[in-house]
């Protein structure tokens, strides 16, 4: 067969079209091919251009902060139930991609006077644009760890311990009337089954109970994460539920961890 | 999670909605997307390609599995030339880059290079790439022989390539 016969496949196989008898062989000849990857990469160019005809549209407001609890509620339960992945391995990644595009994009920035040919500018755009949008996420990343401190330094610092009659599971919650974080560390409790979720509350008396915020945990029992308090009421207890995923406006079931809020040192 | 949504959320649901014609199906695909990308930064090869380009991918896939699940829901209700018709304009695409100033991550507009094509390697380009057809099953929806859809294909990435590449930095309208 003409190596041409094989280039003729290249913008076929660049937008999937290729059938499945097709797919197969040319993807194996690809894996040998360099001149047919230097010539994909070309085509895949022009097909990501083509995400751009459509019309720009806007997704509803409300799916942003939809999307932002979900990928905090994946990062409380310590795994993905997509991927299966540490969630401290995925930060670990985006650091190492923020390391390396960080010292690419200086290189790049170095040596821009001397870019001039239209393929440069091209791929210089395309490494820039990586390079700030790993460095966006590792500033996410940044301000979530910012966040944890936040919730424990202060002078005002309040903390429960709540626990069951026996020695598990573990509960401690600090909480900061500087500026109303509350950080949960959570041990040895089994993560909630699909569908449901721990919500902790506010006790005061002769007042309903507050919902100070939902968490889960991992599969290894453990969460550690920092909810903003709405109110900056106090309360002289927390307790613990268990409820339908989202939580509840107030317990639909009895409390299996209690415990009494003092102040900090 | 909030830069990476203020970044390509957008984008993404475009492309769902244009593939899957459902606002709640385009919904879907930009949580699956960007749950998927937060959590995966790992499968991203920068040798392979810009960021955006990863993503938007993976949004035109999760954007096809779904558009073929309610395909064939509906195959019953829906007949083959109803398919075409969706994925499909006789008219070039309507101008979302002219009236919005949006532009390609390399600064080049690409409705009007894809206004420019001829309207039947047009056709055979959205069919594949928003309708997530194959060569066979392109012949067979528009009835030409799979020689021909397959220099239609080749010879419409290459103006688009071409095109796109000859465009200054920057221009477009």
């Amino acid at each position: 067969m003409s190596h041409d016969r094989w280039l003729d496949q290249v913008p076929a196989y660049s937008l999937g079209a290729l059938d499945v008898e097709e797919l197969a062989v040319f993807a194996a000849h690809l894996e040998g091919c360099s001149d047919c990857r230097r010539e994909l990469a070309d085509y895949e160019w022009a097909v990501a251009a083509l995400a751009d005809a459509v019309p720009r549209a806007t997704p509803p407001d409300a799916l942003r902060a939809r999307l932002i609890a979900a990928a905090s509620d994946r990062d409380a339960r310590g795994r993905s139930p997509e991927t299966g992945v540490d969630p401290i391995a995925i930060r670990a990644r985006w650091a190492y991609w923020l390391a390396t595009a960080a010292s690419l994009a200086f290189a790049i920035w170095a040596g821009a006077g001397y870019l001039t040919s239209r393929a440069d500018r091209v791929a210089l755009s395309a490494e820039l644009e990586t390079a700030s949008t790993l460095i966006a996420a590792l500033e996410v990343e940044q301000m979530r760890r910012d966040s944890l401190l936040a919730a424990l330094v202060g002078t005002r610092i309040e903390t429960a311990t709540l626990a069951s009659t026996g020695n598990e599971p573990r509960v401690r919650l600090f909480r900061n009337r500087g500026n109303n974080l509350l950080l949960v560390t959570a041990f040895d409790l089994p993560a909630a089954p699909a569908g449901r979720t721990y919500q902790i509350w506010g006790l005061a008396p002769e007042s309903d109970p507050v919902s100070l915020g939902v968490f889960n945990t991992g599969p290894d029992g453990t969460a550690v994460v920092v909810r903003s308090l709405a109110a900056a009421g106090g309360y002289a207890q927390s307790a613990i539920t268990d409820e339908p995923a989202g939580g509840s406006a107030q317990p639909t079931t009895q409390p299996f961890l209690v415990g009494a809020w003092a102040a900090g040192q | 999670m909030a830069e990476l949504y203020d970044r390509f959320a957008s984008r993404v649901y475009s492309v769902g909605l244009a593939i899957t014609r459902d606002p709640r199906d385009a919904e879907e695909v930009v949580s699956d997307t960007l749950l998927h990308v937060w959590e995966s930064a790992g499968e991203f090869d920068r040798r392979r390609g810009t960021l955006s380009a990863w993503i938007v991918s993976i949004a035109r896939s999760r954007s096809l599995d779904r558009h073929r699940k309610r395909v064939r829901r509906e195959t019953l209700q829906a007949g083959e030339t109803d398919r075409i018709a969706a994925f499909t304009t006789s008219e070039p695409p309507a101008s979302p880059d002219a009236a919005t100033g949006i532009r390609t991550e390399f600064g080049v507009t690409v409705a009007p290079a894809l206004a420019a094509m001829p309207v039947e390697q047009r056709r055979a380009i959205e069919l594949a790439y928003f309708g997530g057809m194959t060569q066979s099953e392109i012949s067979r929806a528009l009835d030409v022989p799979l020689g021909t859809v397959k220099t239609r294909l080749r010879t419409g990435l290459l103006g688009l390539r071409a095109a796109l590449g000859a465009a200054p930095e920057g221009g477009g309208s």
